[in-house]
């Protein structure tokens, strides 16, 4: 699983701790607190997967996805929502997300979604 | 009875709502946090004194975070059933979701709660706030003479009006008893008042230990 994965919650613990999670299995993690310094480090180096919370502070992840998806074809984003928050996880979809999960995920989970994304690249 | 305007409900429903997702992103630093120690553990576990112990610690903290986001999810349901005054729910998943918010009353008298899903589903166009309330007054009322045993609920349609019935099974009192504690409770006089504004109706069903609950296919 060496894949380039960027974080992206405003929940500081939340991702640094879910990126060492994710290194221990072999992928390469980024994190970034707000959606603008996600758009930044997206533009200096795109990953495979975008793990993106719906709701930050600023640019929210459903205004990211689609400037995400538009310049990134490629990078497959997997959405957090919040529990009952599953019309924006369709929407999210309708804008090009690979998928949604709802929040707090398991890792098991959140690598089993990101090996599928990874996995539609290869079918 | 006091009766908080839709503005108030809806106030409360919201700032109850805002701080469960804030307090599913504490559950999530925890877990994450526990996860870290047990994806360390995992790799170096021969240099770890008392790996047992730690191993059962997280464990247990494991088994919490389950629990508490299963609790934090249904308190989030249920803040935002707060969101529309009058809006269309399915009657089964409501009951379901009032039923595992009153484990607790329940759980003090020893009473299991379940809710039995109907053949066909069932909506019902009406104040998902005021509906809740009205189930758990009975609820609260199978309580008054129930313990030790369980409640069954049977959410259906019938007709042109919906029904939900209550049964209890255990250590009950005689029927005669029965109907007395609930019929001169508070709580039963509260249930009759919003099952009125549900335009909707409740009888005591004796020599069932049950209680039934009438609404139309559309209640205000």
């Amino acid at each position: 699983m060496n894949w380039n994965v960027l974080l992206v919650d405003d929940e500081e613990e939340f991702v640094t701790t879910l990126a060492e999670r994710l290194e221990l299995r072999g992928m390469a993690v980024r994190t970034a607190l707000d959606g603008e310094s996600a758009l930044m480090m997206i533009d200096e180096s795109p990953p495979d997967i975008v793990v993106l919370d719906l709701l930050m502070p600023g640019i929210g992840g459903l205004e990211l996805l689609p400037r995400i998806k538009k310049k990134y074809p490629k990078t497959h984003v997997i959405l957090l929502t919040g529990h009952g928050a599953t019309k924006e996880g369709i929407e999210g979809m309708k804008h090009g997300a690979f998928d949604y999960l709802m929040k707090p995920v398991s890792i098991e989970e959140l690598t089993l979604k990101m090996k599928d994304a990874m996995g539609a690249d290869q079918r | 009875m006091k009766t908080p305007d839709d503005n108030e409900v809806a106030f409360f429903g919201k700032i109850t709502a805002a701080f469960t997702h804030e307090l599913k992103n504490v559950l999530a630093i925890i877990r994450e946090s526990s996860g870290l120690v047990e994806d360390i553990m995992s790799i170096s576990k021969d240099r770890i004194k008392h790996a047992d112990k730690v191993d059962t610690s997280l464990n247990n903290v494991r088994t919490q975070i389950e629990r508490g986001v299963e609790m934090i999810s249904r308190l989030n349901s249920f803040a935002h059933s707060t969101d529309h005054v009058t809006t269309s729910v399915d009657i089964f998943e409501i009951t379901e979701q009032l039923l595992r918010l009153s484990e607790r009353p329940a759980r003090l008298q020893e009473v299991a709660l379940k809710a039995h899903p109907p053949e066909e589903a069932a909506s019902i166009l009406t104040s998902p706030i005021r509906l809740q309330m009205a189930l758990f007054n009975c609820i609260g009322c199978c309580l008054l003479a129930l313990k030790n045993g369980k409640i069954d609920v049977f959410p259906r349609k019938r007709g042109d009006r919906n029904s939900i019935q209550f049964f209890c099974e255990g250590n009950l009192p005689s029927q005669k008893e029965f109907s007395q504690r609930i019929l001169t409770s508070d709580k039963w006089k509260a249930l009759e008042n919003i099952v009125e504004s549900l335009d909707g109706s409740c009888e005591l069903d004796e020599p069932h230990y049950g209680i039934l609950l009438f609404l139309p296919t559309k209640s205000i």
